[in-house]
């Protein structure tokens, strides 16, 4: 077995001193799409904006192909390799549609070849050509995630972090977000996508983590986790 | 009786700091017995003038989250009155500096209902802007408004400021020691200034203004009114701040123009970010810290304003909670602490 | 006729003149969500700068002006650095800040006035001659003035528009942490952003001393005009703030001509109070209340 792209050691971390990710370790192969699910408000969020460098770790360790990654700052975790699809969008509201999509690619490597990486990503979200030059806070919720999602892809990194994409949405905008989650794993991009319900993710993803209270309390193949009726009904509501 | 005792031991908070007004009222009434200086006397006047509009605008700046740099323009509208109603009308001071305290609140409330619906940045614009538009008013006034040819006078004093508008009288009464007289007139001030901002931080209001700061939706929904609460606390200082302006104004016998300038807001500012701003006792302690080292440093008064500005900026990015904020802070964790 | 030819050229100037100390101001308001109370102290360097560079090293006037906008990004880029790094971490950074530059803004005033004395002197640096339209003489210094300002307010907007580090800028402003997931590094923009405003402010200040007088205090009155300026309109972009900087010029130069010097300000400050009583969200109706 190769090295993992990720590695997460004994993870501790949270905010002002209360700790919201209790003790956490996990790893994730180059190439996979590995789910993170669980209830709301016990640490999935959390634990990605740690990855992402937006905030420090209390002690614990972060491994990005075998290289750790913990104390560096956020904006250079991105050049990295490690790019992260917030949760609420956090679409650059007074910004034109391209321009959010250029920020996606603000780095050196990614602004070199934006304008590839622009028809790229316009060939995944036709949406997002047509809408071109309106502002980002006239789209509409399925439209933002669009952009959210396509800003993350202007640029070239390996691994997405991926915070709830189905959240709040109409199911045939998820089923388009989910297909694209499919074509860039056939790409060989690695993605962690953190949901708060299992079902989406069982058909995509290798390994599934269940958390709870900041810890990893179970993790295996989506299809053992379906069938495990004790589990899905305590911590995924059925 | 139980249920006295019971009310009263709820209440201790309150009891504590009114109790502390009371002690340092009487120390204030005795003093002049100790102290008999004339300009020991004087400074600790002008000391509780500083007081009173300090312990006002942290009320209005540190605690009801108003960024009000219009709290001077109250201040001189308090002194002005007293001059010009004097000056022009021969109205006696005593009753000026009351009238004073009246045309602040019509100021205040006129200067609040503009800005306080803004954001909190907008009203430091706004009443900057409006502290500069009075300074120009008074400092370009030369306009005559009353006598003729050598003796004219305009309306606001002008450049020079407004003086023979007379004083609180004490001089009839109590002879050579009238400025002890003037000393007990700005020690009221002083006590009505920490009864008021007393009464703000420990009653319902304080509570509101604390709700709005820690959660900001939930009080809004309980039915806590920002703008209704903050035009009340900013009115409510006002009268103090105007009166605290006639107080000055009656005691050196002259206003001008000056009291409107930047040093002496960089002067009152400092004093509450030393003392520890939003504390309710930070700025009056600031306020006796920077007259003690302006007195100290009076051989280096070409430097006084740099200093002011470097102690400002020192205070702010160190210990931006001041000396009774961070004093708080070490007496906490001491007790968390076990020992 | 010459009176309207006479408010048009005054007012126009004065539009240039508070466009200019706008600009910089806004910028990192902008960004940072931070007010600089020493903007005009900033001005104020900008003029002694370049009267240093002349008067003292006895440099040529063409070479003061990069010069004077080099010493002003050195001043902007110094308050990064000794004080703005070590605030905008803490929750109340927006008021602490005000309180900061105000502390900046005395500072810097008695430093000059020790260093300058408090007498006003004249700019060396500056344009004789002009033109008549009519009566009127319509000297080219003013034509300096607004054409620095025009080409300044497009400079600043063409790179806040169109470049990878002024959408980098605008993106910081609108969403710092949304930033950081691009990979901004949001302190360096900050730094840049703090250097940008003291050059533009060293710009404004050469241009505002060279039609009135170097003096500690020259920047209060701009600045204050700026503040006006801002907290009406609600500033969002630089051309909002180019044009709310002419027709206050226009409207103070009319006032002027009018009621006389001694109450224009003043009489548009009462203008302004009562428009927000009765209007709180400002004359364009933007909601300033709940901008962030």
């Amino acid at each position: 077995m190769t090295t993992p792209i990720l590695e997460i050691e004994n993870l501790i971390c949270g905010y002002d001193g209360q700790a919201v990710i209790k003790d956490i370790s996990m790893s994730l192969q180059r190439g996979s799409v590995v789910g993170l699910v669980g209830p709301n408000g016990h640490g999935k969020t959390t634990l990605l904006r740690a990855i992402s460098g937006l905030i420090k770790l209390s002690s614990g360790s972060i491994r990005f192909k075998g290289e750790p990654v913990n104390g560096i700052d956020a904006n250079q975790i991105v050049g990295k390799g490690i790019v992260q699809i917030p949760q609420g969008d956090l679409v650059f509201s007074e910004m034109t549609v391209e321009e959010n999509l250029l920020m996606g690619a603000y780095l050196p490597d990614a602004h070199a070849r934006r304008h590839e990486r622009l028809n790229y990503v316009h060939g995944l979200f036709p949406k997002l050509k047509e809408r071109a030059t309106q502002i980002a806070s006239g789209l509409s919720g399925g439209e933002r995630r669009m952009l959210g999602v396509g800003r993350a892809l202007m640029s070239t990194s390996e691994l997405l972090l991926f915070d709830e994409p189905s959240l709040g949405l109409a199911p045939i905008i998820i089923d388009h977000i989910y297909e694209v989650i499919k074509a860039l794993k056939s790409e060989g991009r690695t993605l962690l996508v953190v949901e708060e319900n299992a079902s989406r993710l069982v058909d995509i993803a290798e390994r599934i983590y269940l958390l709870d209270d900041g810890h990893i309390i179970w993790d295996g193949q989506g299809k053992d986790l379906m069938n495990d009726e004790v589990l899905m009904s305590t911590y995924l509501g059925g | 009786m139980k249920k006295m005792i019971a009310k009263l031991a709820s209440n201790v908070p309150i009891q504590k700091d009114y109790f502390l007004i009371i002690v340092w009222a009487i120390i204030g009434i005795v003093l002049p017995y100790f102290v008999g200086s004339r300009y020991t006397i004087s400074q600790l006047t002008l000391f509780m003038i500083w007081a009173t509009v300090v312990s006002q605008w942290n009320i209005v700046m540190g605690f009801a989250g108003i960024f009000s740099l219009a709290q001077l323009v109250l201040f001189a509208i308090g002194g002005y009155t007293v001059a010009i109603a004097g000056h022009h009308y021969g109205v006696h001071p005593f009753m000026g500096v009351f009238l004073g305290g009246l045309v602040s609140v019509g100021a205040g409330v006129l200067i609040g209902l503009a800005c306080l619906r803004l954001r909190g940045i907008y009203v430091a614009l706004l009443t900057f802007a409006i502290g500069q538009a009075a300074f120009l008013l008074v400092s370009t006034d030369i306009s005559c408004f009353s006598g003729i040819g050598e003796t004219c006078q305009s309306f606001t004093g002008g450049p020079r400021g407004l003086s023979e508008f007379g004083d609180f009288g004490f001089r009839e009464i109590l002879g050579r020691n009238y400025f002890v007289g003037n000393y007990y007139v700005a020690l009221a001030a002083l006590v009505l200034a920490t009864l008021v901002s007393t009464a703000i931080v420990r009653g319902p209001l304080g509570f509101a203004f604390r709700a709005l700061r820690d959660n900001q939706s939930v009080a809004i929904c309980a039915g806590i009114n920002r703008f209704k609460y903050q035009l009340l606390v900013f009115s409510v200082s006002a009268f103090v701040t105007g009166i605290a302006g006639g107080v000055y104004a009656a005691n050196f016998k002259v206003i001008g123009p000056s009291v409107l300038g930047f040093p002496l807001s960089s002067f009152l500012v400092s004093m509450m970010v030393v003392g520890g701003l939003g504390k309710l006792w930070g700025p009056i302690i600031g306020a006796a810290l920077l007259m003690l080292a302006d007195e100290q440093l009076r051989d280096f008064t070409e430097y006084r304003n740099m200093g002011l500005g470097a102690l400002i900026i020192l205070f702010i990015v160190v210990l931006p909670e001041g000396l009774v904020g961070t004093a708080e802070r070490l007496w906490r964790t001491l007790k968390v602490r076990p020992s | 006729m010459e009176t309207v030819t006479l408010v048009i050229l005054s007012g126009l100037t004065l539009g240039a003149l508070y466009a200019l100390s706008a600009i910089g101001l806004s910028l990192i308001w902008g960004a940072l969500g931070m007010l600089n109370m020493a903007h005009g102290s900033f001005l104020a360097i900008g003029g002694y700068s370049c009267y240093t560079i002349i008067v003292y090293l006895g440099l040529p006037p063409l070479l003061a002006i990069p010069l004077a906008i080099v010493a002003g990004g050195i001043v902007g880029f110094l308050f990064y650095v000794v004080i703005v790094k070590y605030m905008f971490h803490h929750p109340a950074f927006e008021t602490n800040i005000i309180i900061a530059t105000i502390g900046l803004a005395i500072l810097s005033e008695n430093v000059i006035l020790k260093l300058f004395g408090a007498y006003p002197f004249k700019q060396p640096l500056t344009v004789g001659g002009g033109f008549r339209i009519g009566e009127i003489f319509v000297p080219y210094q003013n034509l300096i003035i607004i054409a620095v300002s025009v080409m300044m307010a497009i400079g600043v907007a063409t790179v806040l528009n169109s470049s990878r580090t002024g959408r980098a800028i605008r993106a910081t402003a609108l969403n710092q942490d949304a930033a950081l997931l691009m990979g901004v590094p949001i302190r360096k923009v900050f730094a840049q952003l703090m250097v940008a405003s003291g050059a533009l402010a060293a710009v404004s200040g050469v241009m505002l001393s060279s039609i009135t007088t170097l003096s500690p205090t020259m920047g209060d009155a701009p600045m204050t005009k700026a503040f006006v300026i801002v907290a009406v309109a609600g500033l969002r972009n630089v051309y909002g703030a180019f044009y709310a900087a002419f027709m206050l010029g226009m409207f103070e130069a009319t006032m002027q001509f009018s009621l006389g010097v001694r109450f224009a300000f003043p009489a548009m400050m009462l203008l302004v109070v009562f428009t927000l009583i009765l209007r709180p969200y400002g004359i364009f109706g933007r909601e300033t209340v709940t901008r962030n």
